[in-house]
């Protein structure tokens, strides 16, 4: 079998299904798998699920995108306003990073609480990965490329979208119902696993 | 929710477009519900202003309230806001910021309206909002 590539879409903060789907990445002959972006908010486990990732990445097995969960998470940090951040669903990923409820001064204690690895990692992710073929972004929009182009960042329902110039897999992992997918390049075989990490 | 004007040494900095809109709705809402009370519905604002010789009550609750969001006419709206309905009970959490972050995942008014009150801000990332619920 030929080594591929696996791509792997927002994972929102729910620990059981990332590592239902790195489970079912294990099992298959894959040489790099490229996490599309957003990690974080939505489930309740932004900070296990960047604190099992990271590894990955640091070990040259994994890339790390970035998604705009993460960007707004680091411009809060860097005290741009937490409202944006906030907005966007990020008190899920600050009481992940707490472990609880906060005090009035919410920017302060979430500081303190962001590991420097994290903060480090997050500040340089990379917007997309490229190889001769494909190209992959968090958003579709980021890509004006003949290559075959793998994004995320927008709910496509509980099936992934894939054409012939390419693929949406974003399919809503920890909403209701919600799907976390694997997309393996150049087979374009998919394996989804649900909010319990379960094989669907 | 008028807990969420309870904390204004922390929020009227970051917040007082969101909080002022939210604080002449409040003010609005108690002023209809009291006139309902007392057997005289009426939903005029320049009315009410009569009947409560409050002339500044018609310009605070305009519909077409178009003036620079100020301080001063959070803390009237408040402070009639009390008069109505008593004292305002103490923010459980100390903030807003800290009201939406601890609330988060409950399906309550109090969230709802904390979030709200983040009002419109300008920003690269305001194109998106996770909203469980509107109130009108």
């Amino acid at each position: 079998m030929t080594s591929q590539v696996a791509f792997v879409g927002d994972v929102h903060g729910c620990l059981p299904a990332l590592r239902g789907i790195l489970r079912a990445i294990d099992e298959r002959d894959v040489s790099h798998t490229v996490f599309l972006g957003d990690y974080i908010n939505k489930g309740s486990d932004s900070y296990e699920v960047l604190a099992e990732v990271l590894p990955l990445a640091a070990c040259g097995a994994a890339t790390l995108l970035t998604g705009n969960h993460e960007q707004a998470m680091v411009s809060a940090l860097d005290g741009r306003g937490l409202a944006p951040f906030l907005k966007m669903g990020g008190a899920a990923a600050i009481r992940s990073y707490i472990g609880g409820n906060v005090g009035p001064d919410v920017l302060t204690e979430f500081r303190a609480s962001v590991p420097l690895s994290h903060l480090e990692a997050l500040r340089s992710m990379p917007e997309t990965f490229e190889t001769e073929d494909v190209i992959a972004a968090h958003s579709s929009g980021a890509m004006n490329d003949s290559r075959y182009r793998v994004s995320a960042h927008v709910d496509v329902g509980p099936e992934p979208v894939i054409s012939s110039h390419g693929a949406q897999i974003d399919t809503g992992c920890s909403s209701a119902s919600g799907r976390l997918t694997a997309l393996f390049w150049p087979s374009l075989l998919v394996v989804q696993v649900d909010n319990t990490g379960a094989r669907v | 929710m008028s807990q969420l004007f309870t904390t204004p040494e922390l929020d009227l900095p970051r917040y007082l477009p969101g909080l002022l809109r939210e604080a002449r709705y409040l003010l609005r809402s108690c002023l209809y519900a009291s006139a309902i009370a007392e057997g005289r519905p009426c939903f005029s604002v320049r009315e009410l202003a009569l009947r409560h010789g409050d002339s500044d009550l018609s310009r605070l609750l305009a519909s077409r309230y178009v003036e620079e969001p100020s301080e001063q006419d959070y803390s009237q709206c408040v402070s009639r806001l009390e008069r109505l309905i008593g004292p305002l009970p103490s923010s459980q959490h100390g903030s807003l910021e800290a009201t939406i972050v601890n609330e988060w995942g409950t399906s309550g008014d109090l969230l709802s309206m904390a979030f709200m009150a983040l009002g419109a801000s300008s920003g690269e990332f305001d194109d998106y909002a996770e909203v469980e619920k509107v109130l009108l």
